[in-house]
């Protein structure tokens, strides 16, 4: 209960910073650039500038939501206004953001680009702190989690209604769509193959670490050689292997190993992986209620039933984090994939960076922040669930 | 029938349990009771072998326990210990139903065990089957923690300080339904605990531990009359004869005879179905020298304090 409290207290804290953080992002210099085209340098101007009238109604949404979130209104009421403004501020800075790119190729040519800016970004990410906060005072629930995607289900609808189309990310999507979506599922599927190896290999070591006492030194010693070889590294310490064995081997040529492409990339990504995975595991493992242990063994279960019936499942919420931290972990590594000719979200921002566009890097940060982002919440919800028989549930 | 010879646990220089020889009779309640460190727990989980020992053997019903799968071993003997160990992933069904599950008994026969071993412990199957332990009090966890012990009808029960965690109240409670089940079902039970009150009330046979050392095996009343050493007279203090005397039911004594003239509403009186120690108590509360002892009102016969202290004195049996 004391617990809860001090998260409401801090609730405060943090949504009267988030405002504070959305005023300073929106009279920021930069809040959207206005190039000539599209590697052109550009014109910054301020959200206040660029947004006109809406630009004020922006200001006032921070103040109303910081005044609102420091009454003394029922938690309650306070929860749902400062929710919903939060979730109006991407919706709104969005919708004005497409508006004033629109108007911007109209006065000037159809080459002409706007790019979001740093004001722009700072304001979502204030406006994030603000619901993130803000939904601390709110019941949970499915409303709770319904008003949270209210921002998402926001943004969809204005992409939807063309209202996006000449903002520079856009246009760079519009260039792209067809290799967008397949390096997109790429990338999706180096995330999901690297966390699969990573979950077996660090189930199976954590297991290995917790049960043999003797091992775990052997065990986490490798697994942070791992984690610190810094991922260029590691992907050319294995060009030379990758490539010998497929020159000496037919079906490793068959499958298209080599020393570029996707072998390295899944070998260096569920490397990185199996750590968090392997260290939750033991973790969880070791630190397991003595008494139900020991009854376990006492009612004469076999050490592989025991693993399966009682200390698997006891340690599910925890191995469920881990695989969190290899997810979202794994999601931004995998960009790497792009610079050694593995495909995937990072060719655009490695493509992006050499060409210096900087909405083509963000064609691929974008998706990736995205990403990371509902992995992160996804497996949170997993980890609530399959944690219910904790009495904190 | 548990014989346990020259049963010996080391732990490094460090010796748990000395030689330790002791027989658990068919049927028979016996309590390990010692203070902390004395070997007790030790020498219970060498039973079913959670401990290997070092030396010695423990034989059930003449079969060396050595030469079991030790898994096989343990789904003979029900375990319960102090924290229940109620595994927080499973429903309470599913909780009763892990020895049965693990011998392969049919679903059927599963789902009407777990009704039957709740409704011994006293809880209500529809109530309790579909909870999960996260939501019993301690006392209904400890029940379940029994009923689990008890579903595939194991010969032997081991109990390694079962109600240590729970309030005095409910801790009561459970001795008291722990000895209706022992009269009840008749299981070999071998329990631990270093409660003084607990050992008397519900034990058979006392074997007191010092430092791994078996100081001596006997029954209560058999260790206030002729305790081996001082440190067992010493141990169970100058009041295990009013201990004793809540063992016994008033109904077990000779009584002296009445003048059938009397009723029971007119003098001091108990009922016959209280323990020696309530009678005593009876006695002390009306500053009576004498009690007429009465069965549903009508009268049986007079006790006094004499006959209440004899009846302990000649070792009569334990009611």
């Amino acid at each position: 209960m004391a617990d809860t409290d001090l998260v409401r207290t801090r609730a405060r804290v943090v949504a009267i910073s988030g405002c504070a953080l959305g005023i300073a992002a929106a009279l920021a210099p930069s809040g959207l650039l206005f190039r000539a085209n599209r590697v052109f340098r550009g014109e910054p101007s301020s959200l206040l500038e660029a947004f006109g009238a809406w630009g004020w109604v922006l200001l006032c949404a921070w103040l109303l939501a910081a005044l609102l979130a420091a009454s003394p209104l029922r938690e309650r009421i306070r929860g749902l206004t400062v929710t919903l403004l939060g979730a109006a501020v991407p919706i709104l800075t969005l919708w004005q953001a497409g508006s004033a790119a629109t108007d911007y190729v109209e006065s000037t040519s159809t080459i002409a680009r706007t790019s979001l800016g740093l004001g722009f970004w700072l304001t979502q990410f204030a406006a994030y702190m603000l619901i993130f906060a803000a939904t601390a005072w709110l019941e949970p629930g499915a409303s709770r989690v319904a008003l949270t995607y209210l921002p998402v289900a926001g943004v969809v609808a204005i992409a939807s209604a063309g209202g996006l189309t000449e903002i520079g990310i856009a246009r760079e999507y519009a260039n792209n769509m067809s290799s967008f979506w397949r390096e997109f599922r790429l990338h999706l599927s180096y995330v999901a193959g690297a966390v699969a190896v990573g979950l077996v290999a660090g189930l199976l070591s954590g297991v290995l670490a917790a049960k043999k006492r003797s091992l775990e030194p052997v065990v986490f010693g490798s697994l942070n050689v791992l984690q610190v070889l810094p991922t260029l590294a590691f992907i050319g310490l294995l060009n030379p292997v990758l490539s010998g064995l497929s020159e000496r081997i037919a079906l490793f040529e068959d499958l298209g190993v080599r020393g570029v492409g996707w072998a390295p990339v899944i070998i260096v990504l569920s490397s990185y992986a199996v750590y968090p995975i392997a260290r939750n595991t033991h973790a969880a493992i070791a630190s397991l209620d003595r008494a139900v242990t020991d009854a376990a063994r006492g009612v004469g279960m076999g050490r592989l039933r025991m693993l399966a019936e009682i200390e698997l499942p006891l340690a599910l919420p925890v191995v469920i984090a881990g695989v969190r931290v290899a997810l979202v972990q794994t999601t931004a590594g995998a960009i790497i994939a792009g610079l050694v000719g593995g495909g995937g979200l990072g060719i655009f921002v490695f493509l992006g960076a050499s060409e210096t566009a900087t909405d083509l890097i963000l064609l691929g940060v974008v998706p990736i922040v995205a990403l990371a982002l509902f992995f992160d919440r996804a497996l949170h919800g997993l980890e609530r669930l399959t944690g219910f028989w904790s009495s904190a549930g | 029938m548990i014989e346990i010879a020259d049963l010996t646990k080391r732990y490094g220089s460090f010796t748990a349990v000395d030689s330790v020889s002791l027989t658990v009779e068919q049927g028979q309640f016996t309590v390990l009771l010692g203070p902390s460190g004395s070997g007790k727990t030790t020498v219970l989980r060498m039973i079913n072998r959670m401990v290997e020992p070092t030396s010695g053997r423990v034989l059930l019903n003449g079969v060396d326990t050595a030469t079991m799968r030790p898994e096989s071993l343990r789904r003979t003997m029900g375990y319960v210990i102090q924290n229940t160990g109620l595994f927080p992933n499973m429903t309470i069904r599913r909780n009763v139903a892990t020895v049965p599950r693990l011998l392969g008994w049919d679903r059927r026969r599963i789902e009407e065990r777990v009704s039957e071993m709740l409704d011994l412990v006293g809880l209500d199957p529809d109530t309790y089957a579909s909870k999960y332990p996260h939501q019993l009090s301690g006392g209904e966890a400890q029940r379940v923690g029994v009923a689990r012990a008890l579903a595939a009808d194991p010969p032997v029960l081991l109990m390694d300080e079962p109600f240590g965690a729970v309030d005095p109240l409910t801790r009561e409670r459970l001795q008291l339904e722990m000895k209706r089940l022992h009269a009840k079902l008749r299981k070999t039970i071998v329990f631990v605990t270093h409660d003084i009150d607990e050992a008397v009330l519900l034990a058979d046979r006392i074997a007191l531990l010092r430092e791994g050392h078996l100081e001596q095996y006997a029954a209560p009343e058999k260790l206030w009359i002729e305790p081996a050493s001082e440190f067992v007279k010493g141990f169970f203090g100058e009041n295990l004869g009013l201990r004793i005397m809540a063992r016994h039911c008033l109904s077990s004594v000779p009584f002296k005879p009445l003048d059938p003239s009397v009723s029971c509403a007119a003098a001091p009186h108990v009922e016959d179905s209280v323990t020696l120690k309530e009678a005593l108590a009876e006695l002390v509360g009306a500053k009576a020298t004498k009690l007429i002892v009465c069965h549903e009102g009508a009268p049986r016969g007079v006790v006094d304090f004499e006959t209440l202290v004899k009846a302990l004195g000649d070792g009569s049996a334990p009611a």
